[in-house]
This record gives structure tokens, C-alpha cells and sequence, in this order.
């Protein structure tokens, strides 16, 4: 009975560890790297929505999975976010207050 | 903490620690934000003071020092999942892994800085100033994270995780993701844009 129980739990195991999603999120993290360095020979009118797009990707890969905020709790998420939310005011004091002092 | 203070929204010890930690992430996130954004505006402003600057910066060496520092962030994760199975070997040999990534990536940061200054390159610079001082701050964070890591490295050897007991692993991997995650978007933002 025991060696059945112990048995059954090494399976879960194998499979939990088969289940991982970490080395594929590697994989794709390396191969989008290797894409992201090839996308930048390109003109820059077509390689800086690619590679804003693949960093979004990336980071969101190693955010949601290696972060494990895809199964954690929101209240987490929700806090990662704000730091976001409050880059916002910024962005607008860059691109519309400060280009306009700067300009005659 | 009891359960009934859990079901009336007050999180136990443990999360309160994990939520302390991502409220501290959030933070870091408005101040490399912040960091990355004056760099952007500076580079709008100066295109061509940038194109010159960049002329000098080794795009396969950095790419190589990313793929470092992403191998790492697999070995950090990887290092939770052994504990989290009660393996305390496989805890100890992938920490020991992201020790030696994390280094190495310093040590081609190094290098990299070595190259520059020697290429001309000043922290007076139009972009030497902000390119130095936000990657320098990121090395800066590598580098604790590598004491962190080693805390955790001895903290493990001396028995004090387990698989019912590892948030002191998790926690230190939460800082190195970020940490990864501010790379990949300093990657693109400097080196390949």
C-alpha cells in the first residue's frame, strides 16, 4: 500500500515536472532575443514596433511565468500595475508640457 | 494568523510578505520607468548626438550577456521548483548556477564599460550620462541580487528551506525576475532601437 501511494506521488511529480512551462518560457525567451538582435539591422520605421512588440513579449513571459503572476494572487498584480499608472503623468509632462517650453 | 482573520481579508504572515514584495517591485517599476523614459525624451531631442554615441556600443555582446541573465532567471525559477520538491541539491546547484551567471554577466558589463571609456566615451557625455548612470543602477541591482542569492545559497545549505518552507526562495526570485525584466526592456531600448 505504501509503495503504491509513494508510487502514485513519484507520477504526479514526473508529470507535474513534465507539465512545467519553465524551460519552453527559456526557450522562447532565447529564441526571441536572437529574433529581437536580427529585427534591429532592419529600417527603423519596421523594427521599432517589432521589437517594442517582442520586449513586451518577453517581459510579459517572464512577468506571468517565471513571476507566477498568471495563478497569483490579482491584489499582486493590481500593485505591480500601479507603478505603471502612475508613470502616465510623466509620459504626458515628456511628450506635451516639455516640447512645448522647449519649442521657440 | 487564524483562518477567520484570512476569511475577513487580512492575508496570512506569508502573503503579507510576498504582497510587501511586490509593492516594492512596483515602486522600482516607477523608478526605472522614469529612468528610461528622460532617456527616450533625450534621445527624440538628440538623434544624432545618439547615433554617434551608439556607433561604439557591441550589440553581440550585450545579446550574449542577455541570454546570461535570462539563463539565470530559468535557474532562479528552476531553483524554487526544486525546493518547492523537497530537493535540496537541486536548490543548492541551480543557485550556485544563477551566482556564476549573474557574475558573469557583471564582468561582461564591465567589459563593456571597459570598451566604452577606452572608445572615448565620458559620463559627461550628452548619453554617456544617462547610459552609465541606468545601467550602472541596473548593475547595481545585479549585484545585490548576487549577495541576495548567496544569503539564500547558505540560508539553503544550512537547512533553513524546505518544501513546506521556501518563501525566503521565493521572494529573492521575484528580485531577480525583475531585475531580468528591466534588462530586457533596457536591451531594446539602448542597444537595439
Amino acid at each position: 500500500m505504501r509503495e503504491q501511494i509513494a508510487k502514485t506521488e513519484q507520477a504526479a511529480q514526473t508529470r507535474e515536472k513534465s507539465r512545467s512551462p519553465y524551460l519552453a518560457v527559456f526557450v522562447f525567451l532565447s529564441v526571441f532575443t536572437a529574433i529581437e538582435v536580427g529585427v534591429s539591422y532592419l529600417p527603423e520605421r519596421v523594427k521599432i514596433p517589432l521589437l517594442v512588440l517582442l520586449s513586451f513579449i518577453k517581459a510579459s513571459l517572464v512577468i506571468l511565468y517565471f513571476m507566477h503572476l498568471r495563478h497569483d494572487s490579482r491584489l499582486y498584480a493590481m500593485f505591480f500595475a500601479l507603478g505603471l499608472v502612475l508613470i502616465i503623468p510623466l509620459l504626458l509632462i515628456m511628450t506635451v508640457v516639455m516640447p512645448a517650453l522647449i519649442s521657440p | 494568523m487564524n483562518e477567520a482573520s484570512t476569511s475577513q481579508g487580512v492575508l496570512p504572515q506569508h502573503e503579507n510578505n510576498k504582497l510587501g514584495m511586490w509593492i516594492f517591485l512596483g515602486g522600482e517599476v516607477v523608478f526605472f520607468a522614469t529612468l528610461i523614459l528622460t532617456f527616450i525624451f533625450f534621445r527624440i531631442s538628440m538623434p544624432d548626438e545618439y547615433l554617434r554615441f551608439r556607433q561604439d556600443l557591441s550589440v553581440p555582446l550585450i545579446a550574449v550577456n542577455t541570454f546570461i541573465l535570462i539563463a539565470s532567471s530559468f535557474m532562479v525559477v528552476r531553483s524554487l521548483e526544486a525546493i518547492q520538491q523537497g530537493d535540496r541539491r537541486g536548490l543548492r546547484n541551480n543557485l550556485l548556477g544563477v551566482i556564476l551567471l549573474g557574475a558573469t554577466f557583471l564582468a561582461g558589463q564591465a567589459f563593456e564599460w571597459t570598451t566604452l571609456f577606452q572608445a572615448g566615451a565620458s559620463l559627461r557625455d550628452s548619453f554617456g550620462t544617462p547610459f552609465f548612470a541606468i545601467t550602472g543602477i541596473h548593475g547595481t541591482h545585479v549585484f545585490v541580487g548576487l549577495i541576495w542569492a548567496l544569503i539564500v545559497l547558505v540560508s539553503g545549505l544550512r537547512g533553513a528551506y524546505s518544501a513546506e518552507n521556501h518563501q525566503g526562495v521565493e521572494l529573492f526570485g521575484l528580485y531577480w525576475h525583475f531585475v531580468d525584466v528591466v534588462w530586457v526592456v533596457l536591451f531594446t531600448v539602448f542597444y537595439l532601437i
